[in-house]
């Protein structure tokens, strides 16, 4: 191959992932907007006196939340001898009252637009910020869910989740799991991105 | 299950407006495939059954078939077998068998989700549902359904984290659009009354908040978990009577059409069940606007041939097409600033055919704006565009808006009409008409605000955290910091607060801040100062000790100081260069010094912020090096020709010895030992050997101890052994022994053939040994030498034996009787030894029955034939004719001279006997032959037809090595035995023997008497007088007779008695 050849395709590849780089980035302030606009909305629908439930110690809190940096959500499915790691537009939005994390807003980003679904989760939220203190410094934030094992995996960034140096990058959440994401990755299995899940069959109901 | 939807369309009807939320408590699987009983006691802990997620698994683990949970109890291995999935509803075991078994609560399941009035209904009767997730990465997931309130569903979800939540109904349902990461797949809702065991109180919303749009109200508050609806009342303030809003399911309402510019009060109450009323709450205020303008109508009767396709206008970018004359899109707006204009394009429709193709037709546009938001398009100005001549195609035209024009939003009306221009309010026939909103943005330029509330917390040595709140219009702001009368320094920050960090000790800082805006800054603030405060102190360590002093070591100690990280501990002998080390500890163990030295020791502390000054400092002399002592008292024992045992008296701080020897004038060989004696092995007869020791200690080795020697002993004397002697010799083996030799380990036995040249060798560590494999007949002989540790004797003198020669082997012809039925042998009598041998077929060979004759004796023998018994006819006897050879010469025939021993001189019906001499000269063992032949003299080989044939041993005695024929014999004639002649057979007997009788004719037979040795009579038997020859045979039973000797005793005519001993057993 020729030089100039190589250059091209080194050219293309670099604007290639400067665009999804970019496009990650603008979603990722997508999601933050949406969770600024309809937090809110979310929070009224919490019943009176329930409020410890979902993260807050009364409802003057609500009037106090700040919008933390969102993590991306990442379904992960091991196929023959790829690990798939599927991005489903779906970010985890920590609110944060006081300087703590005390849940979390679900927003779904399509086609450029965001919109909050889901609220609760107040234990993950703070596993979350125990995370952030243990790994200070700006990062990308990826949260992996594991179905089929049952567990929840954080790691700084995606480059660090598809070329995993060491151990340490890797944190899994659930109190009962040691670290088995890396194990996963690192037994001659291939990481690979796709931007969906594809359905899979199911038949039994079961858990 | 179509009765199960009819209820619950029923239910659905009568409460679908209910809203509640069911306080159901938040449960976190215990196992990793445990929700199935994390969501089972969220719902029996909601219904008062309280019980542990393992009680629950222990359950299943004990009723279900479909999986197996293993043989532990789960709550004593939970994470084991127990951690296993479960069925959701259809077997035992399951979700719904738990909660029938632990609540009666019954259950169905179906393979789909809940519609949101569904969740209502149930909800609003206070059942909680199981809703399974089918992941699309694979596995599924239980959670909880316990509330709706405006299209949001509240669920408890078991996953790790994740609790209580409250998501829209299209992402519970199938992870927002159907693509994402789950599926609403199955659902198990309660079918039979349950109640909840708290009452829970109706209490009345709070958090109530108004926002006024015109003459519209919107109402919002927060959720009331036991509310199954809400009443709101309102009224213009000041006044006393209510106007009710009843029904409302979710939080909020919007109350529109009130009066203009009025004060009203709003209030809001729960409705928790038909009879259950919260109060109401508090008061909120609010003031209504303007009331909504009220436009005219303008429209296009027509629409068929023309119409307005598409109108473009700032962010406006509407393809209508035809809507029937008239379109409201005041729902579309774009915004503009006063005194700026924008460009606006719009686009005619026009019918076509497949004849004619599309028709154009000539248009003429006009553009309106409400400019002075008055309600109509009639003032001046307010026509902003309008087409001078017609157009078949779009048109585009800059729409100003005049500088001052009022903020706010209006209307804008466009119009199309054909062949000529429309006014604002007409109803043309052909063309249409639309309205939009705009969104007129004021042109006076806004504010960029003071920031308020500046102040200064978390003061630190080097840090204060400045804040202040946030100020309208604001992009970002500056924050100047500066020493008091010092140079300013800024720094920008997008955030509300700042943390200033390097700053000096015990300083005091001045701040200000200014409000960044994209149009300006603001005035800075007033100044706000605080006071930095003082550093901390890294204290210096007291009560620093030494101690553990040994020869090479010493341990300082010191108490902990004030913010000490670590300790920096130096220590030098007195006069030498410090030497430093770190420890976190408040001890430190210095080793590696000299002995008999003296050291000083100093310590510092370590703080996170810098060093303290040095400790006093303490000195301590190490101790002196402990001496490594030279063994006493060598002395040398055991002396052997090999060996010799050197010991010693134990040295002090010896942890061992080294042991040296050598053979005068040789080499050191140096052995280790932890005793104080040591056995030296391996050394050599009549040598003089020298020792000598030293100490091992655990810091040097001693100087040796003065040397001893001492000489071996002589090897000793080995001899050869004497005795020997041979026995047991047969024809292939022989015991060979001989004496014992002092200092023997062992024996060489060397044996040949006489006449052989080499000797065999075989080593033998006894004084015995028994050769095998030998030859017959011939001369040996055998020597034997001593083994001894130093050498091995000469071999002894030599011994001769000789073997066995082998038995002469003899085979003897064949005779037989062919026909015995008729006539036999029944017993031969050699002196007093009678062989009963009975039918023996023809032939009885016998020679396992030996006969022992003398030589040269006259021997009485005895021949009684046999003979059948029939009831009819009797005995019935045969004239015999007997011959008997001794094989005297031993050379398997007996057709040499003088070997019949008797004959028969005729024939006899009874016994007949005689008397014979035996040879003389004969020793040894050899054959006898008897044949008993009807009619005539058998021959010593060969067949005949009656009679038989009986071979026997004799025995002469004297050894079997003679081969002589022996001298001349007197053959016995024999003749009819002529007397009494008795057998008792078998005897020994058991169950039954026979007494056989011959009476010759001159006598008869009287009686016999079987009798114990006491002489009891048992039996009696006997017989009326015959002149004639009687043969008898009496079968006796003696199956009942004590084990034991018996007497049969026989008497006859003539007097005569025999007696016989018979022994039973």
């Amino acid at each position: 191959m020729k030089k100039s050849s190589l250059f091209f395709l080194s050219l293309l590849f670099s604007v290639v992932s400067i665009a999804q780089s970019n496009l990650t980035a603008n979603n990722r302030a997508l999601a933050k907007e949406a969770a600024l606009q309809n937090a809110q909305s979310f929070l009224q629908l919490i019943p009176q006196g329930q409020e410890k439930d979902y993260g807050f110690a009364s409802r003057s809190d609500f009037d106090k939340i700040k919008i933390g940096d969102p993590y991306q959500t990442y379904f992960m499915v091991k196929q023959a001898n790829e690990v798939v790691f599927a991005d489903v537009n779906e970010w985890r939005v920590p609110l944060i009252v006081d300087g703590k994390y005390v849940a979390l807003a679900t927003v779904k980003v399509t086609n450029g637009k965001g919109e909050m679904v889901d609220f609760g989760a107040t234990v993950l939220a703070s596993h979350l910020q125990t995370f952030e203190k243990q790994h200070n410094g700006k990062n990308e934030r990826v949260l992996v869910r594991n179905t089929v094992l049952v567990k929840d995996f954080i790691a700084p960034n995606f480059s660090s989740l598809v070329n995993p140096t060491k151990s340490g990058e890797f944190f899994s959440i659930n109190s009962k799991a040691s670290n088995l994401l890396y194990p996963i990755s690192n037994k001659n299995l291939k990481p690979v991105k796709i931007n969906s899940l594809q359905s899979q069959t199911i038949a039994t109901p079961i858990q | 299950m179509k009765k199960l939807y009819l209820l619950l369309i029923t239910l659905c009807a009568s409460v679908a407006l209910n809203a509640q939320v069911l306080n159901v408590p938040t449960i976190e699987q215990e196992q990793e495939n445990w929700c199935w009983a994390g969501v089972s006691k969220c719902m029996l802990d909601y219904y008062g059954n309280t019980l542990q997620q393992c009680e629950i698994a222990d359950y299943a683990r004990t009723t279900s078939t479909y999986y197996s949970y293993g043989n532990t109890p789960c709550c004593d291995v939970p994470d084991g077998a127990c951690d296993q999935y479960n069925q959701i509803y259809g077997y035992d075991g399951s979700i719904e068998s738990i909660l029938s078994h632990f609540a009666d609560i019954e259950s169905d399941g179906v393979y789909s989700s809940l519609t949101e009035a569904q969740i209502q209904a149930d909800v609003a009767n206070n059942r909680t549902s199981v809703m399974r997730w089918g992941w699309t990465a694979g596995g599924g997931h239980f959670l909880v359904i316990h509330g709706y309130v405006n299209g949001n569903v509240y669920y408890m979800d078991p996953w790790f984290g994740e609790g209580k939540k409250i998501a829209t109904y299209n992402t519970v349902k199938s992870g927002n659009d159907g693509t994402g990461s789950h599926n609403w797949t199955h659902t198990l809702y309660i079918t039979s009354d349950v109640t909840v065991q708290d009452t829970i109180p109706c209490e009345f919303p709070t958090n109530l908040s108004a926002n006024v749009s015109g003459t519209t109200v919107s109402l919002n508050w927060a959720v009331v978990a036991s509310a199954q609806s809400y009443i709101v009342r309102y009224r213009e303030q000041g006044t006393s009577n209510w106007t009710l809003e009843e029904n409302i399911s979710g939080n909020s309402i919007a109350i529109s059409s009130l009066q203009a510019n009025t004060d009203y009060e709003f209030q809001v109450a729960s409705k928790c069940n038909q009879v259950s009323f919260s109060d109401f709450s508090g008061s909120v205020n609010a003031t209504t606007g303007d009331a909504p303008l009220i436009y005219c109508n303008s429209r296009g009767n027509n629409v068929s041939g023309d119409w307005i396709k598409s109108v473009a206008f700032g962010s406006i970018n509407n393809t209508s097409n035809a809507n029937s004359g008239y379109a409201d899109f005041t729902a579309l707006s774009t915004s503009i600033t006063a005194g700026t204009s924008a460009n606006i394009t719009l686009t005619p429709g026009f019918a076509s055919s497949w004849w004619f193709g599309t028709t154009t037709q000539p248009e003429y546009w006009s553009v309106w704006i409400d400019l002075n938001q008055d309600g109509d398009f009639t003032d001046a100005n307010e026509q902003r565009y309008a087409s001078i001549f017609s157009s078949t195609s779009a048109v585009s035209a800059a729409i100003a808006i005049p500088s001052g024009t009022p903020a706010g939003t209006t209307r804008m009306r466009i119009a199309m009409k054909r062949n000529a221009s429309a006014t604002s309010c007409e109803s043309f026939a052909y063309g249409e008409v639309e309205d939009y909103s705009i969104n007129i943005i004021a042109d006076v330029p806004p504010t960029c605000d003071e920031i308020t509330n500046l102040a200064i917390s978390n003061a630190t040595n080097t840090s204060l955290t400045v804040s202040w709140s946030a100020s309208a219009n604001a992009s970002s702001y500056d924050l100047d910091y500066r020493p008091a009368g010092g140079s300013w320094t800024t720094v920008s920050t997008a955030s509300t607060s700042y943390n200033l960090t390097g700053l000096t000790a015990e300083t005091t800082y001045e701040v200000k801040v200014s409000t960044v805006c994209s149009f300006g800054n603001s005035e800075y603030s007033s100044t706000v100062s605080a006071t930095t405060d003082a550093d901390p102190i890294c204290e210096v360590v007291s009560n620093l000790t030494v101690a553990n002093i040994t020869n090479t070591s010493l341990t300082a100690s010191w108490n902990a100081a004030s913010n000490g990280d670590s300790y920096n501990v130096e220590y030098r002998s007195v006069g030498g260069s410090w030497i430093t080390a770190n420890t976190a500890a408040t001890s430190y163990n210095i080793n590696g010094l000299n002995a008999e030295t003296s050291y000083e020791v100093r310590v510092s502390t370590v703080c996170s912020f810098g060093v303290s000054e040095y400790s006093s400092t303490v000195s301590a002399t190490t101790a002196a090096d402990p001496v490594c002592e030279i063994v006493s008292n060598l002395a040398l024992a055991n002396i052997t020709n090999t060996s010799l045992t050197a010991s010693w008296s134990a040295a002090s701080n010896g942890d061992s010895y080294n042991v040296e020897y050598r053979s005068v004038g040789g080499s050191w060989i140096i052995a280790n030992t932890d005793a104080t004696s040591y056995n030296i092995s391996g050394l050599s007869a009549e040598t003089t050997y020298d020792v000598r020791v030293s100490t091992v200690c655990s810091f040097g080795t001693s100087e040796y101890s003065n040397t001893v020697s001492a000489t071996t002993d002589a090897d000793p004397i080995c001899e050869a052994p004497s005795n020997l002697n041979a026995t047991s010799i047969s024809q292939t083996s022989a015991t060979l022994n001989w004496s014992s030799v002092s200092g023997a380990t062992g024996f060489v036995l060397e044996y040949k053939e006489l006449s052989a040249g080499t000797w065999n060798s075989i080593s033998n560590a006894s004084t015995g040994y028994v050769l095998n494999g030998l030859v017959a007949e011939t001369e040996y002989l055998f020597r034997v030498s001593t083994e001894c540790d130093a050498a091995n004797s000469e071999a002894s003198s030599e011994e001769l034996f000789i073997t066995e020669a082998a038995p002469l082997v003899v085979e003897y012809c064949n005779a037989s009787g062919t026909n015995s039925a008729n006539e036999w042998i029944q017993a031969v009598t050699i002196g007093s030894t009678t062989n009963t041998s009975g039918n023996n077929g023809g032939y009885g060979n016998y020679t396992s029955t030996i006969f022992n004759l003398t030589p040269g004796a006259s021997t009485y023998i005895q021949l009684n034939p046999g003979f059948p018994y029939s009831w009819f006819w009797g005995y019935s006897t045969q004239p015999e004719y007997w011959i008997v050879w001794i094989d005297y010469n031993k050379d398997g025939d007996f057709d040499d001279a003088n070997e019949i021993a008797a004959q028969s001189n005729g024939t006899f019906t009874g016994v007949v006997s005689g008397n014979f001499n035996v040879a003389t000269g004969v020793t040894g063992t050899t054959r006898m032959r008897i044949a008993m032949k009807r009619s005539t003299a058998a021959n010593s080989c060969g067949n005949y037809t009656y009679g038989e044939v009986e071979d026997y041993t004799v025995d002469f005695g004297g050894g079997s090595a003679q081969l002589n024929q022996g001298s001349a014999v007197s053959v016995a004639t024999l003749t009819n035995h002529n007397q009494l002649a008795t057998l008792v057979y078998p005897n020994p007997a058991t169950d039954v023997t026979t007494l056989e009788i011959t009476i010759p004719a001159n006598n008869a037979l009287v009686s016999a008497e079987l009798m114990d040795y006491t002489g009891r009579v048992i039996t009696q038997y006997s017989w009326a007088s015959s002149n004639n020859e009687q043969l008898v045979r009496e079968s006796i039973d003696v199956s009942h007779l004590p084990k034991g000797f018996y007497l049969i005793q026989i008497e006859t005519k003539l007097g005569e008695k025999i007696k016989h001993k018979l022994m039973v057993r």
